[in-house]
């Protein structure tokens, strides 16, 4: 099992500029904390316009800072939008490329396509084909990569023959993941040689289901890329305390933050009848809906599997998450900068110490 | 996270007072549907709810026209204004008003479910370029609404919200969510065309359309089901709602 952390670098509102650096920087010194500890990977992902819920609108940047400060720790630039309004597949390369040396071949690559119109709506993309586009994307890009000229015409875009640089350091390319919300996506990623990037909160035993399935039809893959990832990442959260209830109380507080951030995205799915997106984003409003419901006198405010609580706690739920065939998980830390950087600092390193000996890889 | 900061109050003036919110449905068989989806100018994106709902980003509207040829209170025409929005993490629409041909409709639909009605004379047509719909009050033309390039779409694409519509009531000032169950026979979608749209009509006049997001047409039995939850307008979701009957 790999542990991440994993950044949408939301920030509270009313915003300030300071609120934003803060975010920024918190997000900068928790890299280089993970770095020192053995988590795997801090992966920033790609969204704009989404006040409050995420400012990572430049992650190719961000993670470049990451990877200035940091020496073992890899960066997963995860999900780039792949919709041609938004991002051009040979601008994705080469920002990737670049990456990729500076990094001295630590980059992941994600992929996605975006599932708000607040982001699609902005950049006047069309919500019908971005399953489309990103198909193409996944297709083109290990092309770019590893080709000296390439010229390509598709169905979203197409273009002459350029010899695309620079080429990345790894050999043959970074590895390629593709972010799974709606069902399903993991077939695609299965189909297509690529690791699974879980970012919705699926339960035990749909993950179970969704990852067998994964792990089945990779078999039969027809590669994109020179070389298949096959592995699985889920997303989760991150509070690690020795007093069970402080951990909940704090860890649970950002947990159900995030969760309404998340629910008041204006997806794509809501506002524009069409067959490519057939579920809501990421999160949706799941695991706040379950704390609704639920009576608070009996329950814990997180459900099962978030890793909020005390190291024993978080163990078991990691277990869990392993026997599924779960290979890593990315945590969020915090939500608009609600939980102070220290007691967050603090969290990393309890969990460094005390959860991930229970675990093969031990993080790295 | 950003909370409306109308009040409540001032809001509630001119609603509906229910004494009984609707504990029967209202069944409309072969109803023919047409929605809009439009962003609006964000200025006033917190101004125009009550503490209890979160604006959405960007802030937008539904507007909603419904020809019910075949319904329990007889033949109605209904076209809505509806503001989206979320009450907790719930996706929901702030119903703003609608206009109403058909009394006995009309009076039902505010006595039991909240609506703010406004007697008007209410046409939708559908045509095989896309489909129309106009609201003409007095000397007043509060919408004129076309789709545009209708293409088929499976119902299983479409998705509709519930409303949340402000009242007096005997236990105070209330939103009643209102669902509208929809059995879809045959969908599509187009491109929106609103080339009238006066807000001050609709009782709001701080809503300005401002870039369209998308029209589906529809053809359903509709059915405007029993009010089961009541909602305070002045704190959120998780605090203030109450179900019916308990």
């Amino acid at each position: 099992m790999k542990f991440g952390i994993f950044f949408e670098l939301s920030v509270p509102q009313p915003l300030s500029r300071s609120d934003e650096a803060q975010a920024y920087g918190d997000a900068l010194e928790q890299s280089r904390l993970a770095d020192e500890l053995g988590f795997t990977t801090a992966w920033a992902v790609e969204h704009h316009f989404l006040q409050e819920y995420s400012h990572c609108s430049a992650p190719e940047i961000f993670l470049t800072a990451v990877a200035m400060s940091t020496s073992r720790l890899r960066v997963g630039h995860g999900g780039v939008v792949c919709v041609p309004q938004i991002n051009h597949p040979i601008r994705v390369a080469e920002r990737a490329a670049a990456l990729d040396i500076l990094s001295g071949g630590r980059l992941d690559m994600g992929t996605a396509r975006a599932s708000t119109i607040t982001e699609l709506g902005g950049f006047g993309a069309d919500p019908d084909t971005t399953k489309m586009s990103w198909d193409e994307y996944v297709h083109v890009l290990p092309r770019l990569w590893t080709e000296e000229r390439v010229r390509y015409e598709g169905t979203t875009f197409s273009f002459p023959e350029r010899p695309v640089l620079p080429k990345p350091a790894q050999d043959p390319h970074p590895p390629l993941w593709v972010t799974v919300t709606s069902p399903g996506t993991e077939r695609d990623a299965a189909d297509r040689g690529i690791g699974c990037l879980g970012v919705a909160a699926a339960s035990f035993k749909e993950q179970e289901r969704r990852t067998a399935d994964y792990r089945k039809r990779i078999q039969q893959c027809d590669p994109v890329g020179k070389a298949v990832n096959d592995q699985v990442a889920t997303m989760n959260y991150l509070f690690c305390h020795e007093d069970d209830a402080v951990a909940t109380r704090v860890g649970g507080a950002m947990f159900t933050a995030f969760g309404m951030l998340n629910s008041n995205l204006l997806w794509a799915r809501e506002v524009y009848p069409t067959p490519a997106y057939q579920s809501l984003g990421n999160l949706a409003a799941g695991g706040v809906a379950r704390i609704r419901d639920d009576d608070p006198s009996r329950q814990r405010p997180v459900p099962e599997g978030v890793a909020i609580g005390d190291p024993e706690r978080i163990v078991k739920a990691i277990k869990v998450w392993e026997s599924v065939g779960v290979d890593a998980i990315n945590f969020l830390l915090n939500t608009a900068n609600l939980v102070p950087q220290e007691q967050v600092l603090d969290s990393m390193r309890l969990f460094a110490a005390e959860v991930m000996p229970h675990f093969a890889e031990g993080g790295r | 996270m950003l909370s409306g900061t109308a009040d409540p109050r001032i809001m509630a003036a001119d609603a509906p007072f229910v004494t009984t919110p609707a504990t029967e449905p209202l069944v409309c068989r072969g109803a023919e549907v047409l929605q809009a989806v439009y962003e609006v100018r964000g200025d006033a994106r917190q101004a125009v709810l009550p503490p209890a709902l979160h604006p959405v980003n960007p802030p937008a509207i539904t507007v909603t026209v419904i020809k019910a040829e075949e319904s329990d209170v007889g033949p109605f025409t209904l076209a809505e204004t509806r503001i989206i929005c979320r009450s907790g993490p719930r996706s929901r629409g702030l119903h703003v008003s609608c206009f109403v041909q058909g009394d006995e409709a009309a009076r039902l639909l505010a006595e039991r479910w909240a609506y703010r009605v406004r007697p008007a004379e209410v046409e939708l047509r559908r045509r095989y370029h896309g489909s129309t719909a106009v609201v003409r009050c007095g000397e007043l033309r509060p919408l004129a609404l076309d789709l545009l390039d209708p293409r088929p779409l499976s119902p299983a694409d479409l998705r509709f919200t519930d409303a949340l519509q402000l009242a007096r009531t005997p236990a105070g000032i209330r939103l009643l969510q209102v669902e509208r169950a929809y059995e879809v026979h045959e969908a599509g979608r187009g491109r929106p065309s609103l080339t009238a749209f006066d807000a001050a009509a609709w009782g709001e006049p701080r809503l300005h359309p401002s870039h369209p997001i998308s029209a589906l047409w529809a053809t359903a039995d509709l059915t405007i089901r029993p009010v089961r939850y009541l909602c305070r307008a002045d704190v959120g979701a998780l605090e203030g709602t109450e179900r019916i009957g308990q």
